[in-house]
């Protein structure tokens, strides 16, 4: 069993009399250890495999394993248990607590996990060393993002995923943060997967999986993947 | 223009979320960018902008359909306050209408004089003439002695009017036609067992008792004796033929409060005879109608004012002619009967002088034949022949006879001489009559009326103010987080062109629809839901017929007003604050709140023991400073009207037990007629269940303050060689501070000594519960008036702590100095003096062998009233202030509960992506809850401590409102009203909790991908 395995996913949400596909058979496999990306179009159906993977949605058919673990038929609480242990996620706006230092809010993701990484060592990993005690507010962009990051990696998740995580931030400070993804998934050996709709990222992954109507259009093995300091879009 | 609509129009508004569920994102902040700098007010048909089109309108009532919930909690709370704001008024104000009603349809008087000396047809038609008066009718009555279940208790009968004041209301039955008919009232049916068609028979009533003024006013002509004028007499056996309802007294005599403190034992019972049979041409009393009374309601200031007026009028302009021209009438007549009789007298003594002279003159004749043969014979005496001798004998018998004769009608003509000077003595002394003008007000069962349903028509309006301040302030939270939740759709519509006042208008309508609603809902609770519940109570304390329900336009309306006023100005603060940006910068996310440091952080000690949830929630709580204020006081308000409810009820619950139990000292107090006074305090003593007696005398009087407010009182005179004792009868000290300080102190304070007062001959002793009503304090100077007396003016020695009655206690002495008694005459005044008619005693044994004995003295003749302190303790209620208490506490738990949901749904929805992102990162429902729930909990608790003390400090300010005559509210919380107004409000808290967790549940943790709103 892989790691990380799709097998014949659907999800269907109902609308009135008829019913949407959001994901119509989808089927894919990401490897321990390695930076995955999906790319795909709007409606492509990359955000709803993102939801089922992030343990905020179920599938409708079909098999999700995460870990080794089959999540498919998980019930609510089981589904929160495995968002608590089994993943760390990257959102797009932060989604930081703003009523909370940069501290806090890793705090606040690692004291609900018995296996933790120390919140204050992990905000220096990403290089926030010195802005422990900020409220967010007080942080910019990139920074907020990267105590997202940590918030996610603190907990020593199974799997991180990232949605959209340069979305917000500009060119510069965007690489910065693709950068530190990449940086935590070979020094830790943590399973990333990046949902995106820019294909210019496509070569920093160890594999890229492309949506397109709600199915899996291709997967691209790479072996070396690009450091992202040697891409340009 | 329509290439920003479609870039604009695309972006929709973010919520209003579609299957996909990301359609909408990155959207609102690539629509900004074109906005940004314009002004739309600009360049766009002025202010109103855009004619507001369908489609704007289909969107606004669909925005409406989706806030249900803050449209709910407007129209609860609209709902709430107006009904509490027009309840209490509408259920007294449909009491006083009823009153109103029955009182113009019996017509109860507006103005009646009394007089000492009762009144005749000259002072009627002296009355007739006064500006004002409508019209005017001469009554009759008399104060009679009738058996009533085995005991002599006193009544009046009185004449059915002839020209239609005071009629009393028929009830069954037929009333009484023709002499020897009455109709009695239903009291006397129930207290005598009797039916329709028994007879009773009455006895005059000498009137020598202690009853009221105007029934034994008619008796003082009597005393100045051979007048042409006869006192009112009546019929003594009288069949029942009705039961009728006497418009002066509506207290219902099957109603479970009557045994309250209210309604004295003592009361008369009134027969109603018709004028056929009475015989006697001086008026007991002369009621008068006023001309316009009868429009305006009997309890308003208006005819309060007017019936004054024509009562002034009265009292300046016939009055004192009128007295003085009566008490000439009556010496007139006196005096003519007198010159008649000594008349009569002296001519019957003439007569009796002229038979004497004549048989003296026939008894000369006869001597002097005698004499005229003696010296014919040549005789002396002596020798003279034995047939004269005899003669002599026989002369000189008769001599002496006539001697004694005359000597013993010079006697009588002395004795007569002597009586008629003294009779003109008492002519001469006869005192100036004196009237009494009255209103209503004088009515005891109208003025009872009055206190007890103003006093609760004064809290409703009290209350009503707590609820528009909470209501405003929830209005206020609600629709500025209405809007806030719009912000972006508000930016779009402001980039569109929409006009600024069409915008605000969506809200503003919005706010003013759920507060007609609500309003509306009120005014259905208001003016038919708690009148209903309070008439049921006010029905069980007075008979009123034809009671009902009306609506009252104006109150109504205006209720409403207040409330759309209030919600409406707090929407609009909330808009415009709103309104008031840019466009583009409405469209942007609002920068969320930032995060910073407490207080509590540098408090570094406590600070780090303190889990991590606790900071959280610890820093949550001071971050939302407007939340936490709104939440804090809307808790706090409410928690405060509880313990402000439960507070009166506990005020009014230890009233009794305070009065009876603690002030009284004694076990029993008893009255009996004057004439009976020996008897019973000999049967008391032989009964010996007393270990302690105390002779008083209990009367009835008045005590009017310096502006001339007066109040009838109970006035007590204390024997002197007992005035040591009284404060072993009494608890005779000063009253305890009121206000907060008063409560601090009697939290600490409970081996406090208070002062003991005692009393002399300086001045009076008057009972803290009628100084209130009058505003005296001890040296002010006030007038008392005893009964049957002349006011005199005496000092206020102390004020005593006294929670019911309106006792007034004054020494021997003093009172003596003040009424002298005139008709008994000088010489004799001390052994004429006061008739102790009434005794405080301590008994023997428990309160139940004390009410048993007690109950068993009352059956005893002699004993007018006995009462027990021990049962009136348990006797005492006032139902009608419970009623409304529990009315009151009843809406403020409605009031917190909707607070306290508002505050939690606005917290939630203001924190949706909080929660999300929290169940992304793996918060079970749980912990999820507890961390919103956490800051409800604290803020809660918070607004519960400032609650308790704030209640306790508004029950003061309440019952100062509750200014009743003869009651004192000495403001007693227990701890137990505390603990449970903070149960309550904690259960409601926990209560909305479960209403709100689900909601918690139900949110997505997708949403917390959304971008910022």
């Amino acid at each position: 069993m892989a790691y990380i395995a799709f097998e014949d996913v659907v999800k269907e949400y109902p609308s009135g009399s008829t019913s949407i596909r959001a994901l119509d058979g989808a089927d894919f496999k990401a490897g321990e250890g390695e930076l995955s990306v999906i790319l795909g179009q709007s409606g492509a159906g990359k955000t709803t495999a993102l939801n089922i993977l992030g343990g905020m949605d179920t599938a409708t058919s079909g098999h999700v394993v995460v870990g080794g673990r089959d999540i498919t038929h998980l019930d609510r609480h089981d589904l929160i248990t495995y968002r608590r242990n089994d993943i760390g996620f990257v959102f797009q706006f932060y989604n930081l607590i703003p009523n909370l230092t940069a501290l806090e809010n890793v705090e606040l993701a690692s004291q609900i996990c018995a296996d933790h990484f120390d919140p204050a060592e992990t905000l220096r990993k990403v290089g926030l060393g010195d802005r422990l005690g900020n409220f967010p507010a007080q942080l910019s962009g990139g920074e907020q993002q990267r105590v997202s990051i940590a918030r996610a990696v603190a907990k020593k998740p199974k799997l991180l995923l990232c949605d959209e995580p340069t979305g917000a931030l500009d060119y510069e400070t965007g690489r910065e943060v693709l950068q530190l993804l990449q940086d935590i998934c070979r020094d830790e050996g943590m399973t990333v997967l990046i949902v995106t709709h820019n294909a210019a990222l496509a070569p920093m992954a160890h594999k890229v999986i492309r949506f397109r109507s709600g199915r899996v259009g291709s997967q691209d093995i790479n072996p070396n993947p690009t450091p992202i300091a040697d891409i340009e879009w | 223009m329509d290439g920003m609509r479609s870039v604009v129009g695309g972006t929709g508004r973010p919520m209003e979320r579609t299957a996909g569920g990301k359609a909408g994102i990155g959207g609102v902040a690539g629509a900004a960018v074109p906005m940004s700098g314009r002004d739309p007010g600009k360049g766009h048909g002025g202010r109103w902008g855009r004619p507001a089109g369908s489609a704007f309108l289909v969107a606004t009532l669909r925005s409406w359909l989706q806030s249900w919930k803050p449209f709910l909690s407007i129209l609860v709370i609209s709902m709430l306050g107006v009904a509490v704001l027009t309840g209490i008024y509408a259920g007294c104000r449909d009491t006083f209408l009823a009153a109103d009603r029955f009182f113009d349809a019996q017509g109860l008087h507006d103005v009646q004089v009394l007089s000492t000396m009762g009144l005749d047809d000259d002072d009627v038609e002296a009355l007739k003439q006064v500006p004002g008066v409508r019209a005017v009718q001469a009554d009759r009555s008399q104060s009679v002695l009738v058996e009533v279940d085995g005991k002599q208790r006193s009544a009046v009968i009185r004449e059915i009017g002839t020209q239609g004041i005071d009629r009393p209301s028929l009830q069954s039955g037929s009333m009484p036609a023709k002499a020897g008919e009455v109709a009695v009232t239903e009291r006397f049916l129930k207290d005598s067992g009797l039916r329709i068609g028994d007879e009773i028979d009455v006895t005059a009533d000498d009137g020598t008792d202690d009853a009221e003024t105007r029934d034994g006013t008619a008796d003082g002509t009597e005393s100045v004796g051979g007048g042409t004028e006869a006192a009112p007499s009546f019929p003594t056996h009288l069949r029942i033929t009705g039961v009728v309802l006497d418009p002066s007294d509506l207290t219902n005599p099957n109603g479970y409060s009557r045994s309250s403190f209210r309604s004295s034992a003592s009361d008369d019972y009134v027969l109603f005879a018709p004028s056929d049979g009475v015989i006697g041409d001086v008026y007991t009393s002369v009621s008068l109608l006023v001309d316009g009374a009868e429009a305006l309601e009997s309890f308003s200031q208006d005819y309060n004012d007017l019936t004054s007026s024509v009562a002034k009028r009265i009292e300046s302009q016939v009055q004192s002619t009128r007295e003085q021209a009566r008490l000439d009438s009556l010496k007139a007549d006196a005096q003519e009967a007198l010159d008649d009789a000594r008349k009569d007298t002296d001519t019957q003594f003439d007569q009796a002088a002229q038979a004497l002279a004549d048989q003296q003159a026939q008894l000369d004749d006869q001597r002097a034949q005698l004499d005229a043969q003696l010296t014919q014979l040549g005789l002396a005496e002596a020798n003279a022949p034995p047939q004269l001798q005899a003669a002599i004998q026989q002369l000189e018998t008769a001599q002496t006879k006539l001697d004694d004769a005359s000597e013993d009608l010079a006697a009588k003509r002395k004795d007569a001489a002597g009586e008629f000077a003294k009779q003109q003595q008492e002519i001469d002394d006869l005192a100036t009559p004196r009237w009494y003008v009255q209103t209503r007000s004088a009515i005891g069962g109208f003025s009872s009326l009055k206190s007890d349903i103003s006093s609760i028509e004064s809290l409703g309006k009290a209350f009503p103010v707590l609820f528009l301040i909470v209501a405003v302030m929830m209005s206020l939270t609600t629709m500025s987080r209405l809007v806030e939740e719009d912000r972006g759709l508000v930016g779009t519509y402001l980039g569109l062109g929409y006009g600024r006042v069409t915008i605000a208008l969506r809200y503003v309508l919005f706010a003013l629809l759920g507060c007609l609603i609500g309003g509306g809902l009120g005014l259905l609770v208001g003016f038919l839901g708690i009148p209903a519940f309070l008439l049921v109570v006010i029905k069980g304390l007075y008979v009123i017929p034809d009671l009902r329900f009306e609506y009252d336009w104006l109150v109504g309306s205006l209720g409403v007003l207040l409330f759309v006023g209030g919600v409406v100005g707090a929407t609009l603060v909330a808009v415009v604050r709103e309104l008031r940006q840019m466009p583009a910068s409405l469209m942007r996310p609002k920068s969320p709140k930032p995060g910073a440091r407490i207080l509590l952080e540098h408090v570094r000690p406590l600070w780090k023991r303190m889990t991590f949830l606790n900071k959280v929630t610890a820093r949550n709580i001071f971050r939302f400073k407007s939340r936490l204020i709104m939440t804090v006081g809307g808790v706090a308000g409410c928690t405060a009207l509880i313990v402000c409810g439960l507070a009166i009820n506990d005020t009014v619950a230890v009233l009794g037990e305070q009065q009876f139990g603690q002030i009284n000292q004694y076990d029993m107090m008893a009255v009996s007629n004057d004439g009976d006074a020996k008897t019973m305090r000999e049967r008391i003593v032989s009964d010996g269940q007393t270990t302690a007696i105390m002779d008083v005398r209990v009367e009835n009087g008045e005590l009017t303050n310096a502006s001339g407010h007066g109040e009838s009182i109970q006035l007590v005179v204390v024997p002197e060689r007992q005035l040591g004792e009284l404060d072993e009868m009494l608890r005779v000290e000063a009253p305890r501070s009121e206000g907060l300080i008063g409560w601090a102190a009697s939290l600490f304070g409970s081996g406090r000594q208070d002062k003991t007062i005692a009393l002399d001959d300086s001045g009076i002793i008057v009972a803290q519960s009628a100084a209130k009503t009058l505003g005296i304090d001890s040296g002010d100077r006030v007038s008392l008036k005893a009964d049957g007396f002349v006011p005199a003016t005496t000092q206020v020695h102390a004020v005593m702590r006294n929670l019911l009655g309106s006792q007034v206690y004054i020494s021997e002495d003093l009172y003596r100095q003040l009424f002298p008694d005139s008709s008994s005459g000088d010489a004799d005044a001390d052994t004429s003096a006061i008739t102790w008619n009434a005794v405080y005693a301590k008994l023997k044994g428990d309160s139940t062998h004390q009410r048993h004995y007690v109950a068993q003295l009352e059956e005893d003749g002699t004993v007018m009233t006995a009462v027990s302190c021990a049962q009136q303790m348990e006797d005492f209620k006032f139902d009608l202030m419970g009623a409304v208490v529990a009315l009151i506490v009843t809406l403020a738990g409605a009031l917190a509960l909707v607070v306290l949901f508002t505050l939690a749904h606005t917290n939630v929805s203001e924190r949706i992506r909080e929660m999300a992102t929290l169940k992304v990162l793996g918060f079970y429902d749980r912990e999820v809850h507890r961390y919103i729930d956490r800051e409800m909990m604290v803020m809660t608790l918070m607004g519960t401590v400032i609650g308790l003390p704030l209640g306790r400090w508004l029950a003061s300010l309440l019952t100062g409102v509750l200014n009743m005559p003869s009651m004192y509210f000495e403001v007693t919380v227990s701890p137990w009203s505390y603990v449970a107004a903070a149960v309550a409000t904690l259960a409601f808290a926990v209560l909305v909790q479960l209403f709100v967790n689900p909601v918690l549940d139900r949110i997505d943790p997708v949403s917390s991908l959304k971008s910022v709103e």
